[in-house]
């Protein structure tokens, strides 16, 4: 039996406005009980929020910030501004009271570029938020949720709004950013396609009525949003249970714990993820868990090491999980959410290629005997292929497209593209070319399944969180003795710890007698204001890192001259160690061949 | 484990011994009450998280996250133990 496709995330939901047998449930914390809100019940509180938000004189396409950690709460908010046909824009709520500043900088970037009439939030974080309304001229009004809907019936009625495929669903700003977030637009219809596509039984992971998802991810990051919140509303799945991410973060063994309880199908993590629940689960915290309802661990968001995955699949063979049940999938913002994913029920695969070809722009099976001593080779996990009506090609710095096991920039067409950056035409007109959408990710394909080499983007990715280079290098200016405009913050691959170590080199003409005092307070400073621990801080002479002629700054080629050791002034104990490491990084192989 | 442990005191020493047996990059200084964790001990979040993990176990307890929000040094998070190990006594 086909299911009707709503055209709107909107007629999504009051497709199910009746549906009382499905349901999303969140646990929030072990000693409080876990909220069950059926989707009838999610219609009737969305309904209840965007009554709430038309007295307050919000109109169709006005929009509205959601600062909101709570999970049930943000889940009623983002549905129902967008049933009042008002535009959400989530923004990630504040972690840490230290890094207070910085929070306050990036929200209010995003408020701004935005247009934000309206914040909603909760008791606890709004009085954090005090100093963004004299900031934002735009911005009305800091309201918290609860308030805002207590004096409205459970059962309230709202004024009906036409919203249409074509119009704006929400806006994502790119996280990590505490400098130039930028606003992907995306309208009902990308979400519908997209997220049609992602349920969908060709080329999808084929969900069903009976499908029961478990998610930890931030509710305000794409991967949490559209594919636990949407996904199972328009596919019609029967259940997703939501776990707070920071529960996650302290014991990760609640992941596994309630995909076992809830007899979980589905689940999505980046890389990292799997990772913490190899090396931080005892085995007495899973004691008696049962895996084997798994059918799709979905892995993506970041770089995915293919011995990360090999070793939680060991890990958790015994009870009950299948190797089968990974699903790699490449994605992005600006595709919605997902792009390709590999067939389900397909093993693990990765393609085992000899590095050294990877600097000639192509990626070269290796031989036997490469393969038998495990030197100068690389795995590259199969990422799948794109879904129906989707395109996507693999080119050259020209623009000519590349063949199979041909290494080059990825570009993507079709229905789940957004719209452009928000207000910001610039930005929008570079992210494509003859209408294809720039990725800034490298890879090469095989047989129409994408491989995925590394990001041509200097976005540097720390455990699933986003860091922009420019953030960490003004953090480093700061510091008395560092020469401002001077610093390059670049991200190394260590295959060996299966993460990216981040080194920070500066200039400086302090003596030698400061080295040590500068280094400490910029690692305490960047770990402070960024929650990031640099892995090196190389202190350099003046006049030492590459630029272009016109003084900018060039991340890339610092990187390689870094992995060549041409920087002047790395200590020799760390830089082995490192170069060990990269003598096998794929990243560096790859960055080294667009160089050529 | 012996009642000593969960006194104030007790606490100090196993959070201590925690940040001892568990930081990456071992303080030029001594770790004391006093030691701030960010600023000095250059725990990161996850480090962070993980030691809550493990003093919920040590202990028996249950901490909440978000009491956890303005801690900045060793005895403020031995207090917040500490207060946590009475309150479920």
């Amino acid at each position: 039996m086909s299911k009707p496709r709503p055209k709107t995330l909107v007629e999504a939901l009051e497709l199910v406005a009746d549906v009382e047998d499905k349901r999303y449930s969140h646990l929030i914390d072990r000693k409080q009980p876990i909220v069950e809100v059926t989707y009838g019940a999610l219609f009737r509180r969305a309904r209840r929020v965007a009554a709430a938000l038309q007295e307050r004189g919000l109109r169709h396409g006005d929009r509205v910030g959601l600062i909101i950690p709570d999970s049930p709460q943000f889940v009623d908010a983002i549905w129902g501004t967008m049933l009042a046909g008002v535009v959400p824009v989530p923004v990630y709520p504040p972690m840490n009271i230290g890094k207070l500043d910085a929070y306050i900088d990036n929200t209010t970037h995003i408020l701004r570029k935005s247009g934000c009439k309206l914040v909603l939030t909760d008791g606890r974080v709004k009085p954090i938020l005090g100093k963004l309304l004299s900031q934002l001229p735009a911005l009305q009004a800091i309201e918290v949720l609860s308030k805002l809907v207590e004096p409205f019936p459970e059962n309230a009625e709202m004024r009906p709004v036409e919203v249409k495929p074509d119009d704006i669903a929400f806006l994502q700003f790119t996280s990590g950013s505490t400098s130039r977030p930028k606003g992907v637009t995306l309208t009902h219809a990308n979400l519908i396609a997209n997220v049609s596509a992602i349920g969908g039984a060709t080329g999808g992971i084929s969900i069903t009525e009976n499908s029961c998802g478990v998610s930890w991810l931030p509710l305000f990051h794409d991967m949490g949003l559209i594919g636990f919140v949407f996904a199972p509303i328009v596919n019609g799945a029967a259940h997703v249970r939501f776990i707070s991410p920071l529960m996650f973060l302290k014991r990760p063994a609640v992941w596994l714990q309630q995909l076992s309880e809830v007899r979980g199908n589905i689940t999505f993590a980046p890389n990292f993820a799997y990772g913490l629940a190899t090396q931080r689960v005892k085995p007495k915290e899973i004691e008696g868990i049962d895996l084997s309802s798994v059918v799709v661990a979905g892995c993506g968001a970041e770089p995915i090491q293919y011995d990360t995955l090999r070793k939680f699949a060991d890990y958790y063979a015994p009870y009950g999980f299948k190797s089968t049940a990974f699903l790699p999938c490449y994605g992005m913002a600006e595709h919605s959410l997902a792009i390709t994913f590999v067939g389900l029920g397909d093993d693990l695969q990765a393609d085992v290629v000899d590095a050294e070809s990877l600097t000639a722009r192509e990626a070269k099976p290796a031989t036997p005997e490469q393969v038998a001593s495990g030197e100068g080779i690389i795995k590259v996990v199969n990422c799948g292929s794109t879904f129906p009506e989707h395109e996507l090609k693999i080119v050259d710095d020209e623009e000519n497209t590349l063949g199979d096991r041909e290494v080059g920039h990825i570009r993507l067409k079709g229905p789940s593209i957004m719209r452009g950056y928000f207000e910001d035409e610039e930005n929008s007109k570079k992210a494509f070319v003859d209408g294809w959408l720039v990725t800034g990710d490298l890879g090469y394909t095989v047989d129409g399944n994408l491989f995925v080499c590394g990001r041509s983007k200097e976005l540097i990715i720390v455990n699933g969180r986003n860091f922009y280079p420019q953030d960490i290098e003004w953090q480093a200016y700061q510091i008395e003795g560092v020469r401002k405009g001077n610093a390059i913050a670049f991200p190394i691959h260590d295959r060996e710890a299966g993460r990216e170590r981040v080194v920070l080199a500066v200039e400086s003409r302090a003596p030698e007698e400061q080295s040590a005092r500068i280094r400490g307070e910029i690692l305490a400073k960047v770990l402070e204001s960024l929650s990031l621990r640099l892995d090196e801080i190389l202190l350099l002479p003046p006049g030492t890192l590459p630029k272009t002629s016109s003084g900018k700054l060039q991340r890339t080629k610092a990187a390689q001259m870094f992995r060549e050791q041409q920087l002047r002034g790395q200590t020799k104990n760390n830089s082995w160690q490192l170069v060990k490491h990269l003598a096998q990084s794929r990243w560096a192989y790859v960055k080294s061949a667009l160089k050529r | 484990m012996s009642e000593s442990n969960r006194t104030y005191e007790g606490v100090l020493q196993v959070v201590i011994k925690h940040l001892e047996d568990n930081l990456e990059d071992k303080p030029k200084a001594p770790i004391t009450a006093a030691s701030n964790l960010v600023k000095e001990l250059n725990l990161d979040s996850l480090q962070s998280f993980e030691m809550v993990a493990d003093l919920e176990d040590h202990y028996e307890i249950s901490i909440r996250l978000d009491e956890l929000q303005d801690v900045e040094t060793v005895a403020e998070v031995a207090r917040i133990v500490h207060a946590q190990i009475q309150a479920q006594a």
